[in-house]
């Protein structure tokens, strides 16, 4: 059975259709990317993913389970926002990790025991009393994705992870999406910037015009994506596009 | 001070303002503005520059106060001003010293016993309006600098160009504010939402006996006198 599976989802507003009978399913642990054009429709879907959008029509279901309420998926799916400075809300590393775990009203050891590892994880134990701003690019969106794993969603969420990043961030957020895959943590990931992403996901779906175009092995998906206007270097093997060397 | 509970430092602002409003000997008024003063000089990071500006202000609106009052005799109007200094200071150090999410819980569980969940989301809602303001000054200046760019004079046609310019940032802001709501959202964050409350630790309950204390210390000295 797979993780998550998405059937016949359909959302427009004001006629205009953004997503039309989309389908896929994600397996538990696999990083997925979702590939495309920019208004293709891929922010859109993250967001009737996560509940922050109602779709007209289509099943979003986790381990079989159909998600029906709004409220389900916010609590299933955790979604990283493309701009950082508008997601991070404490005013130290520290409080934010712990803001979303504080909404859920856990207990305060649990939340300070969790803030800990999460810290350790994402190798953010140097600047935990630092102000968010002060932080490079790469150390928010790492901050970001400790603040969502935080709340211990099954699915993390992430759009445009690699958004206005110089080379050492695009690194390091590259090898925190590795971590994430290590730790089981399902991960689907918006990017149009699949010259930097494709090498380590397992599978990518290609959308265009709110329509899956295109769905597979990430590594049989090079052509595929050319077509769609999804800028790869020519002639790139599926390895050359490794920025983890 | 910064690691003081909000909650704690809410009493004791509301304590030392009784303390110095109370107070009507003047020699006893200038030692606690003193007292008061000290951990707002100490207590919080200004950059010098903002400093200077912040003093000059604050001299300003000093001297008006002192000036309205003058006609109370040049002792009372001193009073009047330290004191008035005095409960901005405290308010000023609890505003920079108190986490804004920590102040916004400590609101609504003062505010929850009177107005149930209205109260939550009231000081939700206060909490959210201050945190826009960086958004708000970023987007502004943003906005400044990108027509600064295009050669834009805002003096040949003051009235267009204001107009123009509200719009476009109402445009920008809104934006913005939509996706920060869905950011926060999407943390599970609710304006009507209990939260894990923030520990009381020995600190924060000497901090609230000591103000207590100094209320009723200056209480008992207002009668002697």
């Amino acid at each position: 059975m797979s993780h998550v599976t998405v059937e016949g989802l359909s959302f427009s507003i004001d006629g205009a259709q953004l997503l039309n009978n989309i389908s896929f399913s994600l397996e538990k642990g696999s990083l997925t990317l979702v590939a495309g054009r920019n208004g293709s429709g891929k922010s859109m879907l993250l967001k009737c993913l996560k509940g922050l959008e109602k779709p007209q029509k289509g099943v979003i279901s986790l381990d079989g389970r159909p998600l029906l309420k709004a409220k389900e998926r916010m609590k299933a799916f955790g979604l990283v926002f493309q701009d950082t400075f508008l997601q991070i809300v404490g005013s130290t590393v520290k409080k934010d990790i712990a803001f979303g775990m504080e909404n859920l009203k856990m207990e305060r050891g649990e939340v300070e025991r969790r803030t800990e590892e999460l810290l350790d994880l994402f190798s953010l134990r140097q600047v935990e009393n630092l102000n968010p701003i002060l932080l490079s690019g790469g150390e928010r969106r790492r901050l970001s994705i400790a603040g969502v794993l935080a709340m211990e969603p099954e699915v993390i969420l992430l759009d445009e992870p690699l958004a206005n990043l110089d080379y050492p961030s695009v690194v390091l957020v590259l090898n925190t999406l590795l971590t994430l895959k290590e730790k089981g943590v399902t991960v689907l990931i918006v990017s149009h910037e699949a010259e930097k992403l494709l090498a380590l996901t397992d599978r990518t779906i290609i959308l265009s015009k709110g329509e899956v175009v295109g769905e597979g092995r990430s590594e049989e998906m090079m052509d595929k994506l050319r077509e769609n206007d999804v800028y790869l270097p020519p002639s790139a093997s599926f390895r050359d596009l490794s920025w983890l060397k | 001070m910064a690691k003081v509970n909000p909650f704690a430092l809410l009493v004791a602002l509301i304590l030392s303002s009784l303390s110095i409003s109370i107070l009507s000997d003047i020699p006893s008024l200038v030692v606690l503005a003193i007292v008061v003063f000290l951990p707002f000089f100490f207590g919080i990071n200004i950059p010098k520059i903002l400093w200077s500006m912040k003093v000059m202000a604050l001299t300003a609106i000093l001297i008006f106060v002192f000036a309205l009052m003058a006609d109370k005799g040049l002792m009372r109007s001193f009073g009047d001003t330290a004191r008035f200094l005095s409960v901005i200071a405290l308010s000023a150090l609890y505003v920079t010293t108190a986490d804004l999410l920590e102040m916004a819980d400590t609101l609504g569980s003062v505010l929850y016993p009177i107005l149930g969940k209205n109260g939550r989301k009231a000081a939700s809602t206060i909490m959210m309006a201050i945190s826009l303001f960086p958004i708000i000054f970023s987007t502004s200046m943003e906005m400044m600098n990108g027509r600064k760019c295009r050669q834009g004079s805002f003096f040949r046609h003051p009235v267009s160009s204001l107009s123009e310019y509200v719009i476009s940032m109402m445009r920008l802001l809104f934006n913005k504010v939509v996706t920060f709501q869905d950011a926060m959202y999407s943390r599970l964050w609710r304006p009507d939402g209990e939260r894990t409350r923030v520990a009381f630790r020995k600190t924060d309950y000497a901090v609230m006996v000591m103000s207590l204390l100094i209320a009723i210390g200056v209480f008992l000295w207002t009668k002697l006198l």
